[in-house]
């Protein structure tokens, strides 16, 4: 499954309930669900890529949302990953909130910062309105999804 | 971590870096609620890494780094993504291992 978000962006994957609670085992495991979709070959780099990304500062911005995000050497191509847990991650939120949707934005790094960054933006942008941010909690049709991280394309 | 991934990491990291320096970037991240109150940690985790790599891969990345601004690239289709030559048949570099371009210099990662 891929289906086109924004430009050169793709929803790869939806997992509707992640296994792990703790940040770190999410995001192995969404580096791993990555290798299996064929866009890295080596999740052990781009995992140690994404946490390096957190401890520059946490990825959550409040109301139970967090984008992880990286450019990498091991990505062959930009796509984005939802997850979500129905118990909530911590993940360092200023407001304190669990995550409970995680959306991951990983690039090749030939794809310069500014791209990249705009990409996260138009995800951060789809879900600062409380309708989405229910529908995606609740949604399971990836098309849906897909149509609504897009409304925050620029 | 190996000599290889390592190198992968490093550059990785400079890129992580790039976007939380850049005036642009770094403002429009903030923009977006992201908070990047840990640029020294990862200043001194790239220290350390770097520290770490083989005397090889430092000379290598180092170079090709202050003359291109990135010090590995990748290999795609047996095309260098740096100076996009075509690489010959014997360059090719076993899955955990890296190589030199032999064109531009560039630390070579084939994906």
């Amino acid at each position: 499954m891929s289906i086109l978000v924004g430009p050169a962006l793709h929803l790869a994957h939806l997992i509707r309930d992640l296994k792990s609670c703790r940040r770190d085992s999410v995001i192995g495991e969404l580096a791993r669900q990555a290798q299996g979709l064929g866009v890295t070959r080596e999740p052990g780099v781009l995992r140690a890529t994404l946490l390096m990304r957190e401890r520059l500062g946490s990825t959550a911005v409040g109301h139970g949302f967090a984008a992880p995000n990286a450019r990498s050497l091991v990505v062959t191509r930009s796509v984005m990953l939802l997850g979500r847990s129905r118990l909530g991650v911590d993940w360092g939120a200023e407001d304190g909130a669990l995550v409970q949707v995680v959306v991951l934005v990983i690039s090749p790094a030939e794809m310069s910062a500014p791209c990249h960054v705009a990409a996260v933006a138009r995800m951060v942008a789809a879900t600062r309105a409380v309708r989405v941010r229910q529908r995606l909690l609740e949604s399971d049709n990836p098309g849906e999804v897909a149509q609504l991280l897009a409304v925050g394309r620029e | 971590m190996t000599d290889w991934s390592d190198v992968l990491s490093l550059h990785d990291l400079d890129l992580l870096l790039e976007e939380a320096r850049g005036g642009g970037t770094r403002q429009r991240i903030l923009s977006l609620g992201f908070r990047l109150t840990g640029l020294p940690a990862v200043e001194r985790a790239r220290a350390r890494l770097f520290a770490r790599l083989g005397g090889r891969w430092v000379h290598a990345y180092e170079r090709a780094q202050r003359r291109y601004g990135r010090g590995v690239v990748a290999v795609r289709d047996r095309v260098c993504q740096g100076c996009f030559i075509t690489l010959p048949t014997c360059a090719a570099a076993g899955r955990d291992s890296l190589t030199v371009c032999e064109s531009c210099g560039r630390i070579l990662f084939w994906s």
